[in-house]
């Protein structure tokens, strides 16, 4: 059985955190949920992804450290609102579901995952299957029920920091 | 602690149910029924000596296969099913996530987690169910004054959002028990008022008396088409008569009677309430502040009248294959849940939003290709059709001999394993300081407070600072900090996916 490098405690093959000490027992970055709890080791400004709306309606700028983000709907029932909120640009109406889907860095890769939306993710009109991450790559096109965006990946302090301050 | 393992052939439909014995739904298409038909083969057939004293079970399995894989003969096996009232309305729909998604051919035990997602399938219960509610209240000297004052206030507005056809019924207890409303359709509150003025404080707390008093007044009015519910209020310990307590809860729980527990003030046992509801997946109400009562009794009211169904309780068939570990329900409350006789209880499934629950289990070392690791079933009682309603999903998992070099955890498991582990850190706290090992509590009470603030739960993380620096002083959680503490990461939520849009 391995054990957990920070209290020794041995644990089942696959445990996510230690029961021991709550010690991630993954690499952060393999399981995701970590990136915002200040365990990234800084090297520089972070990567970042742009969602721009294909009606050009708005974009959307995500720093990777920022990430896992949820893309959705805040609706007025709901106590957490999504970081990317669709509802102004007609979420509703294009079928986007209040928690549709998340964007993950993993390995150092940008993912998508749908989160069992109503009216589906795609990914280059590709429907991905729930719960499964998908990697997304710059030029990407992304759909949320009807709802479609345009995926940037930008390298680290690089270009579109002018766009900081597009995301509300 | 173990669940199960394969071995009831037999269930809710008498003798020979089919569908359960090859473990799919009731509209499982052909090519289901023969996959899991030829999973059970393998690990059932009396040549592979696998698992002892198959040869019956083998047998049932043949005879259901036989049956459901001829559309004529299945046809005419659903039309008795029906005829006899068997077939149950499909209510819920039962998920099952497994997490990692494929699993590695390696020599030691692996660790599988399930994210179980219960989701309602209607907007509302047609037609509308009713309430039998008792009101079981500690009228010890300690509630004198303010707590008795707002307890009078609280239930006169309760009563004003009941329905006049839900039934209520009142009981009053300290050292004996007293009916102060025996159970009718709820009166006005006119009738009420001098009722409750009547109501006095004094002597001891002796939940048993109360509640005994309480089922028996539930029990007698209780019906399927009802949500049969009592509420417990009190603000002290009990002594001597907790088990008692126990088991009556649990008869309860066997009449689909809910129990839940609203605890004021800092002295009374959360232990023994968490205990004591937890039979019937009932909930536990920390109300610190005799002024929060009222919103309190509301706020449960409203959860109770959206219970689509009740006495909800899940089974898991684990293949030898697979072992139980532990499961912890993730909503509406993060919460440990414990097998009793062989159940997890989760009480009611409100039509407006989904339940989840996390399962971990261990799987021993098992050949490449995919294999059936566990059965999932959750049944429940649906007030507004006075039926049980049944839900099974077969859980299968693919082992790889190459090519899995790290686990593949879907996010919702993670963000739920995330959440389960600062409950473990809980616990752990509490049996520490239980154990008086105060230094090991206190840097594991500092570590909760650091994982939570940077999970944003500010609030949380100050009270559980200061507790920190009290027991590094005092030596102990005091009373109001051990609640602050449980009932704070009681409330913490996962973000999951899914929910009825």
């Amino acid at each position: 059985m391995p054990v957990c490098p920070t209290c020794g405690q041995p644990y089942i093959l696959n445990t996510i955190f230690c029961e021991q000490c709550g010690t991630a027992l993954q690499p952060l970055h393999q399981t995701e949920g970590f990136a915002s709890a200040g365990t990234r080791a800084s090297t520089g400004p972070a990567p970042a992804v742009v969602l721009e709306m294909l009606s050009g309606a708005h974009q959307f700028r995500l720093p990777t450290d920022a990430l896992p983000a949820v893309i959705g709907r805040a609706d007025a029932g709901q106590t957490s609102r999504p970081q990317v909120d669709l509802a102004p640009y007609g979420g509703l109406e294009r079928g986007v579901s209040r928690q549709h889907a998340r964007l993950l860095w993993r390995d150092g890769r940008l993912m998508i995952e749908d989160l069992a939306s109503t009216n589906g993710t795609w990914v280059n009109d590709v429907r991905l299957a729930p719960n499964v991450p998908h990697p997304l790559r710059d030029g990407d096109i992304l759909r949320l029920g009807t709802l479609r965006l345009r995926v940037q990946v930008r390298a680290g302090g690089t270009a579109l920091e002018h766009h900081a301050s597009e995301r509300k | 602690m173990t669940f199960s393992a394969w071995d009831r052939s037999t269930g809710e439909r008498g003798e020979e149910d089919y569908y359960r014995i090859l473990g799919v739904e009731d509209d499982a298409s052909q090519e289901e029924i023969r996959a899991a038909y030829r999973d059970l083969v393998r690990q059932y057939h009396p040549d592979a000596g696998l698992v002892k004293g198959t040869a019956f079970l083998f047998r049932q399995i043949q005879q259901a296969y036989e049956t459901l894989s001829d559309p004529q003969r299945r046809q005419e096996y659903d039309e008795r099913l029906r005829r006899e009232g068997k077939r149950p309305p499909r209510l819920f729909a039962l998920d099952v996530l497994p997490g990692p998604a494929e699993l590695a051919c390696v020599d030691e035990p692996q660790l599988l987690y399930l994210l179980i997602t219960l989701t309602p399938l209607a907007n509302r219960p047609e037609p509308d169910t009713r309430l039998n509610l008792c009101l079981v209240i500690d009228c010890s000297t300690s509630m004198k004054g303010e707590r008795l004052a707002a307890v009078r206030e609280a239930i006169l507005h309760l009563v004003e959002e009941m329905q006049s056809d839900d039934i209520l019924s009142l009981v009053a207890f300290s050292d004996t028990a007293q009916v102060l409303l025996p159970p009718q359709h709820t009166p006005p509150s006119r009738v009420l008022r001098p009722l409750l003025a009547s109501l006095t404080a004094d002597g001891g707390t002796e939940i048993f008396q109360g509640l005994q008093a309480g089922l028996s007044l539930v029990g007698h009015t209780r019906s399927d088409h009802q949500i049969n519910h009592l509420l417990l209020l009190t603000d002290g310990h009990t002594y001597g008569d907790a088990q008692k307590c126990l088991l009556a809860a649990r008869s309860a729980a066997r009449q689909d009677i809910g129990i839940s527990a609203f605890g004021v003030g800092h002295d009374w046992n959360e232990d023994f309430l968490d205990h004591l509801t937890a039979a019937a997946g009932g909930q536990v109400v920390f109300i610190e502040n005799p002024a929060g009562i009222g919103r309190a009794f509301l706020e449960h009211l409203r959860q109770l009248k959206e219970a689509w169904i009740t006495d909800l309780t899940m089974r898991l068939y684990y293949t030898p294959a697979a072992r139980f570990k532990a499961a912890f329900a993730l909503t509406p409350e993060l919460r440990m849940l414990e097998e009793i006789d062989g159940e997890l209880a989760l009480g009611s499934l409100q039509y407006t939003r989904p339940r989840h629950v996390l399962v971990e289990s261990i799987v021993s070392p098992l050949e490449e290709g995919t294999h059936r690791v566990l059965q999932v079933e959750a049944a429940s009682m649906a007030p507004a059709y006075g039926t049980p309603a049944v839900q099974r999903k077969v859980v299968r998992v693919p082992f790889r001999s190459q090519g899995v070099t790290r686990p593949l955890m879907p996010a919702a498991i993670v963000e739920a394993a995330q959440k389960v582990s600062l409950l473990r850190m809980q616990k752990l706290i509490e049996e520490e300081a239980r154990q008086g090992r105060v230094p090991q509590a206190t840097t594991l009470l500092e570590g909760l407070a650091t994982r939570l603030m940077r999970e944003g739960q500010d609030e949380l993380a100050g009270v559980l600072i200061q507790e920190a620096r009290l027991l590094a002083e005092t030596g102990r959680l005091s009373p109001a900090g051990a609640k602050r503490l449980r009932f704070g990461t009681r409330a913490l939520q996962p973000l999951l996916p899914g929910g009825t849009e």
